[in-house]
């Protein structure tokens, strides 16, 4: 328990140390939602959905590939201290809640902006959304932690990390554009149940994988 | 005796392909309407997947073995992994081209945007992705290491991809979205009678190749 507690220390004293990096998602994150704004001003619901992927995808990549993104040293030190199982569940965390930041400020934006679709405008129909959002980002941030493992320990090149993990996030984003274009078009949670549970499938299988293959990867 | 049975299962290997292609073209086919002849592809088709996706498992084992054993042998078979991607890859490649003809004839166009089609355009991208990693790493161990795990979680992810997001969404594909797949077509049994021993020869055609860069790549 005082490990998980040491190494989540280290975790938010690393997020907190590189807090310019932070706020340089969110806005990279409000930049992009400008941008397709003054492209797109109008854009049908589908439309909405899936810019708003795409903008929360490529912000929480970012965020994935600087998790880490740590000095050899350091690594070094943290692999006496814990296992590399557990080193992937701190940083999965960390990963998960940057990407959970990066998809709330994105859904705010957009609806700053655009407003929500017009079948989404009761609380409830917004709820739905954001569950949809939030399972759909967890599940996108377990397969980036990984990616993000993987680009790391081959050199930390950041257009590495885009292309192994790009074609790997291709059922996560069909699987959660699913359920968020069921959850914009306020259907029953009935409805939702099953695009909501794939989502959960597509966060645990990576998590799944991870956790197992991860001390072969992390192997010095 | 190891020697007799390698002689064994190639020949029969090629003929059970000889014999595929010659009744592939010959052999009567039942009359179905828009099908008509294109049915034949089934014979050419869908064997190439069958033989991607087990040189694709095959590739699996020697990543899992790779990771497995120290030294010398974790790059013997990282190296049998790496060969057996390359040629899946190659029957990849020959899938989706027959599968592009077929679909023009049937369909009306090369490609159309079906779960089906997308999953396994998005498989090639991740082996692909595969080889990109693999040429980024300089050190050979690093490199079985790290493109051992990848190939792993890979597979893992695609076979969800391919194999069952398609059923949970509609599809033109035969065999998806409720259309008939290949029991459907032919009740007499007569196709069935070309497709198998087409499967099984197209597998050992496609061991035999792996078998023989492998003999190529020890003595370069």
């Amino acid at each position: 328990m005082k490990r998980w507690w040491k190494l989540g220390q280290w975790a938010v004293r690393a997020d907190v140390r590189r807090g310019a990096d932070y706020l340089q998602f969110l806005l990279f994150t409000a930049v992009a939602t400008y941008l397709v704004y003054q492209m797109v001003p109008a854009p049908s619901p589908s439309v909405w959905l899936a810019l708003l992927w795409v903008v929360v995808l490529f912000s929480a990549m970012q965020a994935a590939f600087r998790a880490f993104h740590e000095p050899e040293a350091l690594w070094s030190y943290l692999n006496q201290l814990v296992r590399p199982e557990e080193l992937f569940w701190v940083k999965s965390a960390q990963i998960a809640v940057h990407t959970l930041t990066t998809a709330a400020a994105a859904l705010l934006l957009f609806a700053l902006f655009f407003g929500l679709p017009d079948s989404a405008q009761t609380i409830g129909a917004a709820a739905k959304i954001g569950t949809a959002l939030g399972l759909g980002s967890l599940a996108l941030a377990a397969t980036m932690s990984f990616t993000s493992a993987l680009a790391s320990r081959a050199g930390s090149n950041p257009t590495l990390m885009a292309t192994l993990s790009l074609p790997l996030l291709m059922p996560t984003v069909l699987v959660v554009r699913r359920a968020s274009s069921l959850a914009a078009a306020n259907q029953e949670w009935s409805e939702l149940a099953m695009p909501l549970f794939g989502e959960l499938v597509v966060w645990a299988l990576p998590l799944a994988l991870g956790s197992v293959l991860m001390p072969y990867l992390w192997k010095q | 005796m190891k020697n007799g049975f390698s002689i064994a299962w190639k020949t029969a290997a090629a003929a059970l392909v000889s014999y595929s292609l010659v009744a592939g073209f010959m052999a009567p086919v039942p009359r179905l309407f828009i099908l008509n002849e294109t049915i034949r592809n089934l014979y050419f088709h869908v064997p190439m997947w069958f033989t991607m996706i087990a040189l694709m498992g095959v590739s699996l084992g020697h990543s899992i073995a790779s990771l497995r054993t120290p030294g010398t042998a974790a790059l013997e078979s990282d190296r049998k992994a790496r060969l057996s991607a390359e040629v899946a890859l190659v029957f990849a490649a020959l899938g989706l081209l027959t599968g592009m003809i077929w679909a023009r004839f049937t369909w009306g166009a090369y490609w159309t945007n079906d779960p089906k089609l997308n999953g396994t355009a998005v498989a090639v991208l991740i082996y692909l992705a595969y080889f990109v990693l693999r040429s980024s790493v300089e050190d050979p161990e690093k490199r079985a290491r790290l493109a051992g795990t990848y190939n792993i979680f890979a597979f893992v992810l695609m076979l969800v991809f391919i194999g069952i997001l398609p059923r949970m969404t509609d599809s033109l594909h035969p065999g998806n979205g409720g259309n008939p797949a290949f029991g459907s077509y032919d009740l007499d049994n007569g196709m069935r009678a070309v497709f198998y021993p087409a499967v099984l020869g197209w597998i050992g055609i496609g061991l035999w190749i792996v078998e023989l860069r492998d003999r190529l790549a020890r003595l370069t």
